[in-house]
């Protein structure tokens, strides 16, 4: 029976692992992404769940025993936030080099500067070259969707890589909104059993994660990024099935508001972006003819729809939600990619960012109308001033 | 390790091993095979001109590079003759088989297990494919038999560049 539910961002992931029926969950707790846990070990002990539930002793074993688990052919569910991310750092690239496809829930939390707990991108973002699969949420809705999308497309034998679900802590996590639960046998038709090519089974056995010499490790490195360029086709695949079994309406890579006629784009990922909507609403009142484009995924990086999307406008401005001190633009990590993906234009826009929603802040209206004052003054100026600004800190 | 709590069946609670064997013998003896190395870019959705992903370009693997998938490999084996380890090796035991007495002193100290006994020939055997030259082997034989000479000093050397293996 489909069922309409009020839930958080974290009763919505794990309404989502429950529905794709997760055979093995380690947990260790850390907030935000804990409520998680606390829903699914509930479900467990109910036996509403039919699931091997076990404790890590740290973030570090948590990936593991599900890394394990999904070596010997079951469906794992792990999860975790802010430092508990950075703790497991370790196994992220043996994970995705040995191709296990099981899933990580990340409910967003500043790193330790020290001892912040408020939501920022960048404990997750530091993992995103690890070769996971790995994309930021918007609503409770789209998390449960997400974590039924990214089995699919990880399990799928073309891919057979490990997904980081990653949803803003706090923002997302501990609001509710309106869920639709659907049927089991829809997500039955659209996720199928997980089946592993080569289980660790004492009928069969085999080695997993043994040494290689080091002149195997670069044809492993081209196979692993040969396999990141096929994702996209079955990410294509995936969410037109999802689609047509759940009547939702997902662009596979990106969510496009209001792009049709825009001039100026807010260029967002995550729950900040409900507010980004907001404040187009009311830019485009008093006349500003503004859009906003959100990635849906940012592993596989969206290069080519993003640059379509973004092709006709005069000026976009990147909203960081993490940091990357010191690097290229001296600000947020997204402006890199985002830049570079645009340069191929025959007509590039314009390009700054904004640094926002760090440590917990809430990005307010008045910071996105300020945004918008800047983009606009760029495009009259015909001239990017800054690469880099941060949002109330910045000389008028 | 299930951590049910409350009125739940004491059967729910175990680790379902019945239900594992089963598993184990649905799954099917595959031998493990090297996959094909993935199939390149996709082509680029209709309507999206601008950049096609094959500004991706493609990435192919020569058939005698490829690893196998996920570096799973069959086991158990003996020796894993896939993933030869001994690449960096600086120099190499040489035997003196005239000296040495067969104490086995090289065989229990290797940390490798590079060192066997033929017992048709009776003579130590040294395995080149692990063998990572640390000479531990040369310094514990008693009798003198062992020689740390350089691989550059050998046709086969693996430290040559141009022919590693």
């Amino acid at each position: 029976m489909v069922q309409e539910k009020m839930l958080s961002g974290c009763a919505a992931a794990a309404q989502g692992a429950k529905f794709a029926e997760v055979e093995v969950i380690c947990s260790f707790p850390i907030r935000p992404y804990t409520a998680i846990m606390m829903e699914l070990s509930k479900m467990v002990a109910n036996g509403e769940l039919d699931a091997e539930f076990i404790h890590g002793e740290g973030e570090h074993a948590q990936v593991s025993v599900v890394l394990g688990a999904s070596a010997a052919g079951a469906r794992a569910y792990t999860g975790s936030s802010g430092v508990g991310v950075t703790y497991a750092f370790e196994v992220y690239s043996p994970a995705a080099g040995g191709r296990y496809p099981f899933q990580m829930a990340i409910a967003d939390r500043t790193l330790d500067p020290p001892g912040d707990f408020g939501s920022e991108h960048t404990d997750a973002m530091s993992a995103r070259d690890q070769g996971w699969l790995m994309g930021w949420v918007a609503t409770p809705q789209e998390i449960f969707d997400n974590t039924l999308i990214n089995y699919r497309v990880g399990e799928d034998p073309r891919v057979m890589l490990p997904q980081f679900v990653c949803q803003d802590g706090y923002f997302l996590s501990h609001i509710p909104d309106r869920v639709v639960l659907p049927e089991m046998a829809q997500v039955r038709e659209f996720l199928p059993p997980y089946k592993a090519p080569h289980p660790l089974s004492p009928l069969c056995p085999v080695s997993h994660g043994p040494q290689i010499r080091p002149d195997q490790g670069a044809p492993m490195d081209a196979q692993r990024a040969a396999t990141f360029l096929d994702v996209p086709e079955v990410i294509r695949e995936a969410t037109a099935d999802f689609n047509r079994i759940f009547g939702r309406k997902y662009d596979p890579f990106i969510e496009k508001y209001r792009m049709e006629d825009a001039e100026y784009a807010f260029f967002i990922q995550g729950a900040h972006a409900n507010t980004c909507k907001n404040a187009i609403e009311h830019l485009r009142k008093q006349g500003l003819k503004i859009g906003m484009v959100r990635p849906r995924w940012i592993r596989p990086w969206p290069t080519n729809e993003i640059a379509y999307a973004l092709s006709k406008v005069k000026a976009v401005a990147s909203v960081e939600t993490s940091t990357s001190y010191g690097g290229a633009m001296r600000g947020g990590n997204l402006i890199h990619e985002l830049r570079a993906s645009l340069y191929d234009l025959p007509k590039r826009p314009m390009v700054t960012s904004f640094m926002a929603g760090l440590g917990g802040d809430v990005i307010l209206l008045e910071d996105f109308y300020y945004m918008a004052k800047i983009l606009r003054q760029m495009v009259k100026d015909k001239k990017t001033h800054k690469v880099v600004y941060w949002v109330g800190f910045e000389e008028e | 390790m299930k951590t049910k709590t409350g009125k739940t069946k004491e059967k729910d609670r175990r680790i379902n091993v019945q239900g594992l064997k089963a598993k184990a013998l649905k799954a099917k003896a595959v031998p493990v095979k090297i996959r094909k190395a993935a199939s390149n870019a996709t082509p680029a959705a209709p309507g999206t001109p601008i950049m096609p992903e094959a500004i991706f370009g493609t990435i192919r693997v020569p058939r005698d590079r490829e690893v196998p998938f996920g570096a799973i490999t069959p086991a158990p084996v003996r020796q894993q003759d896939l993933f030869i380890t001994s690449n960096w090796r600086v120099v190499r035991p040489v035997i003196d088989h005239e000296k040495c007495t067969r104490c086995f002193s090289c065989y229990i100290s290797c940390p490798d297990s590079c060192w066997s006994f033929n017992e048709a020939e009776e003579k130590m055997e040294w395995n080149w494919k692990f063998c990572k030259g640390c000479q531990i082997c040369v310094h514990e034989c008693p009798a003198d038999a062992l020689e740390a000479v350089p691989e550059l000093d050998f046709e086969d050397g693996v430290v040559r560049l141009e022919k590693p293996f």
